[in-house]
């Protein structure tokens, strides 16, 4: 019993202590730059409606003109050229000094779209991409 | 349960009385770090102490070449700022919360100003318009009458959640004058643009005057330095809304 009671403690002492390490170190590097490429990917969120799925991805220092976006019913890719190259810290606990000069991204999107009928738009680096969903849901019968 | 203390550690017995505390600890589109750095900043205001505590992650910051503690203090005169550079679990936003509240009573805090967000769906639009808004809530009536003066409206409806949130519950239990300013913004993204909304308004509070200028100048390299902290951020967030209600209404 209080053998029992005491190794739940330390898998509860372990387990937090895991989790604090995890915090510290988590390594975010492969989902926010792609460093083969010396591109940055941005952040973006992905919003679900009724009748349109909505697209937000942050860009900062980008002109419209150098953005570039291709779409399928179910995948979104865009690059976006900076107007001036960054230097950026990269890594977890070891980090290292990056120049990056464009955004790449290519965001798997959770429902299909038509990709022909979006409609974009940028204000101040912020992008908005609207898609129509593909599929209204169609109308069942019970028997 | 690992037992856990939070200490204040201030290098130096502190010669500060009655201040005018701001909280800034990231949360929702960074607004209160990316304000809390750039008042630091502006106002050259000298750092005076950290948080110390088990649960803070196992970070060290390097400044110029200097190792720092993630949670620091900084301040002068009747103007302390208490910034962090990681987001808080938790467990340790609640130790936090409790910690600083006690400690600005003991120091007869005028008034502890948390700057936080309110994920704002149309702030697309806003950004086009120009500044976004910036909601208020206060711990009393008497700080509530301000809120048309200094440019911010009531928050009426809805949920607060994380360290801003006990923050506030702690300072209404001990009777400490608390304002949290919540300005719209992308929750997802580092927002230096709803800082900037945010510190305009605390110019109005506080006996500061902070020009929000460099802050919209620099605005595309503070969105891009910041997007790691904003990954982490978002992550830890995600685990606090585990533990909070569904907002009605």
């Amino acid at each position: 019993m209080w053998e029992d009671d005491e190794s739940d403690l330390f898998d509860e002492i372990e387990r937090e202590v895991e989790e604090i390490f995890e915090e510290a170190y988590s390594s975010s590097v492969n989902w926010l730059f792609d460093l083969e490429n010396k591109s940055v990917k941005p952040l973006f969120r992905v919003d679900v409606g009724d009748n349109e799925l909505l697209v937000t991805i942050d860009l900062p220092g980008v002109d419209k003109k150098d953005i570039s976006l291709s779409a399928t019913q179910d995948a979104l890719s865009i690059e976006a050229k900076m107007k001036t190259p960054i230097s950026l810290m990269v890594g977890g606990s070891v980090q290292e000094l990056v120049e990056f000069e464009k955004y790449t991204r290519k965001i798997k999107l959770p429902v299909k779209i038509e990709p022909d009928k979006a409609r974009a738009r940028v204000v101040r680096g912020i992008l908005a991409i609207r898609f129509p969903l593909a599929h209204k849901g169609a109308r069942l019968t019970i028997e | 349960m690992i037992e856990t203390k939070l200490e204040i550690k201030e290098y130096e017995p502190s010669k500060i009385s009655k201040p005018n505390i701001i909280v800034g600890v990231p949360e929702a589109g960074l607004v209160g770090t990316i304000s809390a750095s750039y008042l630091i900043q502006q106002l050259k205001l000298p750092e005076t102490g950290y948080i110390d505590s088990e649960l803070v992650p196992p970070v060290v910051v390097v400044h110029d070449s200097k190792p720092k503690r993630p949670i620091r203090i900084f301040g002068r005169d009747d103007v302390v700022i208490i910034a962090s550079e990681v987001p808080l679990n938790p467990r340790l936003s609640l130790e936090f919360a409790a910690e600083v509240v006690r400690w600005a009573k003991t120091r007869n805090s005028k008034i502890l100003v948390g700057i936080t967000s309110v994920p704002f769906e149309g702030r697309l639009e806003s950004v086009e318009e120009g500044k976004p808004n910036v909601l208020a809530l206060a711990s009393e009536s008497r700080i509530e009458d301000m809120f048309k003066e200094i440019g911010a409206s009531p928050f009426e409806e809805g949920v607060l959640v994380g360290t801003y949130a006990k923050l506030l519950q702690h300072c209404i239990d001990l009777g400490q004058p608390n304002l949290t300013l919540l300005a719209e913004a992308y929750p997802q993204f580092p927002d230096p643009g709803a800082a900037a909304a945010a510190i305009e308004v605390l110019n109005k509070v506080l006996p500061i005057q902070v020009d929000v200028g460099n802050l919209i100048k620099q605005a595309d390299e503070v969105r891009l330095r910041m997007r790691q902290l904003m990954a982490r951020t978002q992550e830890n967030l995600k685990r606090m809304a585990e533990t909070a209600p569904s907002v009605y209404g």
